[in-house]
Formats: structure tokens, sequence, C-alpha cells
């Protein structure tokens, strides 16, 4: 036997607390915010990169084949720039609507 | 898999909390016993010292680890418990019969050679040697916890080291280094 024998007598002997609620009064004492980590809706960083990626996609393809461009393909780039904020205004109304919960 | 934790707890997650609390709590309070000797007061300091470190988490760098940081407080708690105890010696004599019976009743759970061995080590040599071993605390960590000089530290560990292993050999463990 080592100083293997030490750490297990050490370990074997640790006291215990007695006490059955001692964590949560612990808890109970702390000044946790109770909403500190905010309820989302949608995940705005992966919605934002999910849309610039197909935007970027539907660029390439589209402005890599039309000289002219027409308005049907700006409205649709329009839209796939903007769908996100959408996404975002979803997102405060969901976590208004949680909040007051 | 610490610091983790240690983030998640920093955002208030209560299972963060409990999982800190029970990776730690046995050993502060083992340590604030030895000091202490009276249970009660040993749970007072380990609950209000994880009040403290748990309710400043959030202003927590990871400049040392959590556990070197919570030892830390535990420790000076200990001293400053013990102080104001010294300034106020007149404990009722329910209280230090309520303390005869909880040694009576330790005396007969515990192997009475083991509990002679750490019984023999003082305070500063039971936490030092159990921080050294249980949590791994390097010499540099126990001297943040403490307060020690380096020296002083590697002469506790010595000594806490030599009466064990001197025991150890009398109660007829092969011990070798």
């Amino acid at each position: 036997m080592k100083d293997e024998t030490i750490k297990q007598i050490l370990q074997e002997n640790l006291e215990e607390i007695s006490t059955p609620n001692f964590n949560n009064e612990i808890i109970d004492k702390l000044d946790i915010e109770k909403s500190s980590r905010p309820v989302t809706v949608f995940n705005t960083n992966s919605v934002v990169i999910v849309f610039l990626v197909a935007f970027l996609f539907y660029a390439l393809v589209t402005f890599g084949i039309l000289e002219n461009i027409d308005s049907s393909t700006l409205i649709i780039s329009m839209i796939l720039c903007f769908t996100p904020l959408f996404f975002m205004v979803f997102n405060k109304i969901g976590q208004l609507a949680l909040h007051q919960k | 898999m610490q610091e983790e934790v240690v983030i998640r707890a920093k955002n208030g997650d209560r299972d963060a909390i409990n999982t800190l609390i029970n990776n730690h709590k046995n050993m502060a309070y083992s340590i604030a016993l030895k000091y202490l000797k009276q249970k009660a007061d040993a749970e007072d300091v380990v609950q209000n010292s994880f009040i403290i470190v748990l309710n400043a988490i959030k202003n927590f760098r990871n400049e040392s680890k959590f556990s070197t940081w919570l030892y830390k407080i535990v420790y000076h708690e200990c001293l400053k418990e013990l102080k104001r105890q010294q300034r106020s010696p007149e404990r009722t004599s329910e209280t230090m019969h309520e303390s005869a019976a909880d040694e009576a009743v330790y005396s007969e759970t515990k192997n009475i050679e083991i509990k002679k061995l750490l019984a023999s080590l003082q305070p500063k040599e039971y936490t030092v040697i159990s921080l050294f071993y249980l949590k791994q605390k390097s010499i540099n960590e126990i001297m943040k916890i403490t307060g020690f000089s380096k020296s002083n530290v590697k002469v506790i560990l010595h000594r806490a080291r030599t009466k064990m292993k001197e025991t150890l050999t009398i109660e007829g463990y092969p011990y070798e280094r």
C-alpha cells in the first residue's frame, strides 16, 4: 500500500452532513434571479445563420444565371433577408407571454 | 466538466448548484468539524460559506478553481468562528453536554484506531493533507486556500504524512512511499 492508503482512509472517514435539507436551505437563501435564463421560442442565432446561408445560396444560383434581375427575384431575396426579423419579433412576443404567466 | 457546472450555476441552474454543493459539502464539513468540534457550528459555517460563494459566483472569473475559492472561504470562516467563540467563551453547559453526546455516538460508529489516527492530526494538518490527497490540490493551491507559506505547507504536509505513516505502521497497515 502506498499513499493510496492515506487517501483511502481520509476518503472513508469524511464526515457527512446529517441535515436532510442542507442543500435546499442553502439554495433558498441564495439571491437567484428566477428569470436569469430567458426562455426563447426560437434560437435567434441559428435562425439568422440559416437564412443567411439560404440567401447566399439563392443569390449565387440566381444572380449567376440571370443577367438582369427581375422584380420577383428581388422580392424573394428581400424576404429571405427580412424573415429572421419576424422570428426575432415572435421570440420577443413569446418571451413576454411566458413572463406574464 | 467542473467548469461547465460552474457556468450553469452562474446562470442560476439549481441542478448545477446542487451538484456543486454535493461535490464539496462533506469535505468542507470535515474540515470545519476538525476546527470547531461542534457539528452544529461546523454545519453553519459550511452553509454560510456556500451562501457567500454562490451569491458571488457571477463575479467568479475562473482565475482559480471553484473548489480552491470555496475551501479558502470555508477555512477563513472557520477561523472567524473560532475567534468569535474565543471572544465569547461562555458556551452553555447544555451545548457542551450535547457535544459530549454527539462525540459518544461518533466514537461508537467509527473504527477506533482510525479515529485515534485522525484525532491525532491538528486541524491545519488535517486540512492540508485532505486537500492534498482528496481534492488533489497542489502546494500552490493549498497556499492560496490557507495563506500559509510554501515551506510551511510542505512542513505541515510532511508532519501529517509522518503521523499517519507511524500510526498506520503500528496498526499493521503496510505503508511505503
